[in-house]
């Protein structure tokens, strides 16, 4: 065994090869060399195989979660347009049916007010008719009445004349005529 | 072994680099020259992340879940919060590959070592040293790349100094140009050998006193609880610290 104060150098196997005095501070050129050479096969054959496929895949799935976020996005301004847009045609159809409702309402007042004088005006005329009928009739009754009272009269003169009798007898006879009408 | 039991010498030898994996029950297996035990733990590393990132890894789902979801986190917070603040975005995104590679392979490493069996390749200072020089290169030459020689000496000399203070100053960018991957370095080794350290240390006074320090084995559980956040916070640091000094070199006008 080798030991200096200066650096600790090892050599656990005496004589068993001839580089076995290994101070870990002293560079070896083989093992820089087989770093480099390890290093480099793995930076290229991950360079290939990994890195470019993976950063490609994770720049386009960026790409793609930027473009849905987008997307949704301008799907949210339309549907809100749209939203906005509807609001309105709703309005505009609640204004335009008020509006034709109205219309309605005064036109068939107009109507009824119109059919409502129409109604007077027939009632009135029946109305008028009727009364001139009514006088008419009354009128033909009475004229008929008259006549026929006239009628009576002379009919009753008549037997008054042919019994020719006693006031007392006359007064019964007009009482039982009478009676009889 | 010798008589003594030299318990330095062990603890040194155990976060040390070598030539052989000792494996429990197993007779250790001896690695032939160029690999060592770190090189070996090197591309385990690989193989662990090319089985995460291209096996386990479902690239095709819509919604990721589980384990997807939670790497994809990562990606994004070092593609967010770490390469486009510190380089732009342009720079950013191209650089968004190898900060990922840096921070994945740093932690990797960083969590192998607290597997029993497997060694922290991270607290060898030349691994460390060689991922911090891929940042240095990164800001010399990917600097003069972008912005052209001239542009990169202007980098170094900021304008609105004053003339007498201009020498001092380029000295100092120059040396800080230097200082930055050094310090890179050494955080993420230090760091990484300080937590194993530590761990072995105080098991060794549980081997050397016995049971009676058997309740300083909470205070292990406590380190390692603490390495877990160091193995994350340092390939953290080391990730957001390059992208911030090839930041600073690719845009020295900030």
């Amino acid at each position: 065994m080798t030991k200096t104060n200066e650096t600790i150098e090892i050599d656990p196997h005496g004589e068993h090869h001839g580089k076995a005095h290994i101070g870990f501070l002293q560079p070896e050129g083989m093992m820089t060399l087989l770093t480099w050479i390890s290093f480099f096969l793995i930076f290229s054959v991950l360079y290939k195989f990994a890195w470019k496929p993976i950063l490609a895949a994770l720049a386009n799935r960026e790409d793609y979660i930027k473009k849905s976020l987008d997307d949704a996005d301008k799907i949210k301004e339309e549907m809100e347009s749209l939203q906005e847009k509807t609001q309105k045609m709703l309005e505009q159809a609640q204004a335009e049916s008020k509006e034709i409702v109205d219309k309605a309402r005064k036109a068939a007042v107009q109507a009824a007010s119109v059919i409502n004088a129409k109604a007077r005006d027939d009632a009135q005329i029946l109305v008028d008719n009727a009364r001139r009928e009514i006088q008419t009739e009354v009128e033909k009754a009475q004229s008929n009445l008259r006549e026929e009272s006239a009628q009576i009269a002379v009919e009753l003169a008549g037997k008054i004349l042919e019994e020719n009798l006693d006031p007392e007898k006359n007064r019964k006879l007009i009482n039982h005529y009478i009676k009889e009408l | 072994m010798s008589q003594e039991f030299d318990f330095p010498t062990y603890l040194m030898h155990h976060v040390s680099n070598s030539q052989e994996w000792k494996l429990p029950f197993l007779p250790a297996i001896h690695l032939p020259e160029p690999l060592s035990l770190h090189g070996v733990m090197l591309f385990i590393c690989c193989g662990i992340l090319f089985l995460v990132f291209c096996v386990l890894y479902k690239k095709d789902d819509r919604v990721p879940s589980g384990l997807t979801n939670f790497l994809e986190m990562i990606v994004l917070f070092v593609r967010d919060n770490v390469a486009i603040p510190n380089l732009g975005k342009e720079d950013g995104l191209k650089f968004t590959p190898f900060l990922c590679t840096l921070f994945f392979f740093i932690l990797t490493l960083n969590l192998m070592g607290l597997i029993p069996l497997f060694s922290t390749a991270t607290s060898n200072f030349s691994v460390t040293a060689a991922l911090a020089l891929v940042t240095f290169s990164f800001m010399v030459f990917g600097a003069i790349k972008k912005n052209g020689l001239k542009g990169f000496c202007k980098g170094l000399a900021p304008s609105g100094v004053p003339g007498f203070v201009l020498p001092l100053i380029v000295i100092i960018e120059i040396l800080g140009l230097f200082i930055k991957p050094f310090a890179l370095t050494v955080r993420l080794f230090a760091n990484l050998l300080a937590g194993h350290i530590a761990i072995i240390a105080i098991l060794g006074i549980i081997t050397m006193f016995g049971a009676a320090a058997m309740p300083l084995l909470s205070v292990v559980l406590f380190i390692y609880g603490l390495e877990i956040m160091v193995a994350f916070i340092q390939s953290y640091i080391f990730t957001l610290l390059s992208a911030i000094f090839i930041g600073q070199m690719y845009h020295p006008e900030h």
